[in-house]
């Protein structure tokens, strides 16, 4: 190269290097902020969701604690009514079947609120009951399978239980399912709960795109509050298939 | 370095991402598709196009037609990434880039005569703006490291990459009457980046996952 030429080969190699410095520094100013700005988001995210549990504990246990006594109270004294006309007697029955009917609705609501079988009898049980539960009535049916030796911490197995409790929700509210099959297992320190409906499916691509269901966003939250990662395959009339990997 | 040199070091740093994509292929999600076939066309077009230049023949015409390939495998690769809200705009970028080729190949480069140069500044210049429209869709969805998303490492590289190859490019486009020397010059600024970047290519490969985590935006 003569004179002229190094000269125009060095000025294009420092503003190659200006330019690719520039670049770089905007990468990195880009990483930085989007690690703050996840930072905070999880912290709001958590704040969240442990005021709802803390709130939820609360309301159920009001509702066991003073509801519940106060309308066995009632009950008790309607039955010491010595009653001698029949309309009188027929009444008071309804007013006994309703109490019992309300105490029975009261039961379900503090469970759903906080269900005492998880912190009970853990994880695995929990589900199960939760499971029977929906199998009693007509609309879906739920396999639910699980291996014994699962026991994940306390404050993640609330979390794994409201996510599959969101995935049922969904899919009878949503999918138009017959059938949920529930897996659970632990494979190398990871805990996998998997679970496939033979619904209408969706275009979770779209999902994706915008800003999903306050189901989907539930979950994901969720999801990400215990460390773990969420994947859902689904498409439209076959059916909808999501997978939970939870480091436990 | 000698052109040998040059020309065996660049081969390897392109056959290592091409390989590792060829043994993880069942391993990896069907979205990096397009990129990994991008590599190995850019691995085969380098191997082929040394070999001929050997045997006395010119490149001229399979660059060419690499540059085409190329620019439409990675229009597909941002596609499968969800980039274009609408099929249309797909299609008018296909479009468009078919148009430029061809016209270039017609009126000024005659396929054979010279390189594509104007073609691959404008497809290196929608490669750096499709990359910096996904850079800022995943920072409005990704909850995880940035720095461990082959998405955002691959955009990032094609950023950098398309930046120097659009400024050496543009001076083989503007023929400035320039020594040949000035030229080996100019093409070792490519081929020396090249190097790292496909350094990071190979880290972006061992990096994808078989399956895409399901995210939403915040």
């Amino acid at each position: 190269m003569d004179a002229k030429e190094t000269s125009l080969y060095t000025a294009i190699l420092i503003v190659s290097i200006i330019v690719a410095t520039i670049i770089i520094f905007f990468i990195i100013s880009i990483i930085r902020q989007q690690r703050k700005n996840v930072e905070l988001y999880r912290k709001n995210v958590l704040a969240e969701i442990t005021a709802m549990e803390k709130e939820r504990a609360r309301i159920a246990a009001d509702l066991h604690d003073e509801l519940g006594p106060m309308l066995s109270a009632i009950k008790l004294k309607i039955g010491s009514f010595e009653l001698t006309d029949e309309d009188d007697k027929r009444e008071a029955k309804k007013t006994d079947d309703h109490i019992d009917a309300l105490m029975k609705r009261m039961r379900e609501i503090s469970y759903d609120l906080i269900p005492n079988t998880l912190i009970r009898k853990g994880l695995v049980i929990a589900l199960k009951q939760f499971t029977d539960f929906i199998n009693e009535s007509d609309g879906l049916k739920i396999n639910f399978k699980a291996d014994d030796d699962i026991s994940p911490e306390q404050n993640k197995s609330i979390h794994i239980y409201r996510i599959a409790q969101e995935v049922i929700n969904n899919t009878i509210r949503h999918s138009g399912a017959k059938l949920l099959n529930i897996n659970l297992k632990q494979e190398n320190g990871t805990l996998i709960l998997a679970t496939t409906d033979d619904g209408e499916g969706f275009d979770h691509h779209a999902a994706v795109k915008g800003e999903g269901g306050i189901g989907l966003r539930n979950i994901l939250n969720r999801t990400e509050i215990i460390g773990g990662q969420m994947f859902i395959e689904s498409e439209k009339q076959k059916g909808t298939k999501y997978t939970f990997e939870i480091p436990v | 370095m000698g052109y040998y040199i040059d020309l065996t070091l660049s081969v390897i740093f392109i056959v290592i991402p091409a390989c590792i994509g060829w043994i993880r292929f069942s391993n990896i999600n069907e979205v990096f598709y397009p990129f990994l076939i991008s590599i190995w066309l850019n691995a085969v077009n380098v191997i082929f196009g040394s070999i001929i230049v050997e045997f006395d023949y010119n490149n001229i015409f399979h660059y060419n037609i690499w540059f085409l390939l190329d620019a439409f495998v990675l229009l597909w690769l941002f596609k499968k990434w969800n980039l274009f809200e609408s099929k249309k705009l797909y299609h008018s970028l296909q479009f468009l880039l078919g148009i430029c080729w061809l016209l270039e190949s017609i009126f000024l480069s005659k396929l054979i005569q010279d390189y594509n140069s104007y073609f691959r500044i404008v497809y290196s210049f929608l490669v750096i703006l499709m990359s910096i429209s996904t850079i800022n869709s995943l920072l409005m969805r990704e909850r995880k490291s940035l720095l461990k998303n082959p998405m955002f490492v691959i955009c990032c590289t094609f950023v950098l990459m398309n930046t120097i190859t659009v400024l050496a490019e543009a001076f083989f486009a503007s023929h400035l009457q320039l020594g040949e020397s000035f030229r080996i010059n100019m093409d070792n600024i490519i081929v020396y980046s090249g190097f790292l970047f496909n350094t990071v290519y190979a880290i972006a490969i061992l990096w994808m996952p078989k399956k895409q985590a399901f995210i939403l935006q915040y």
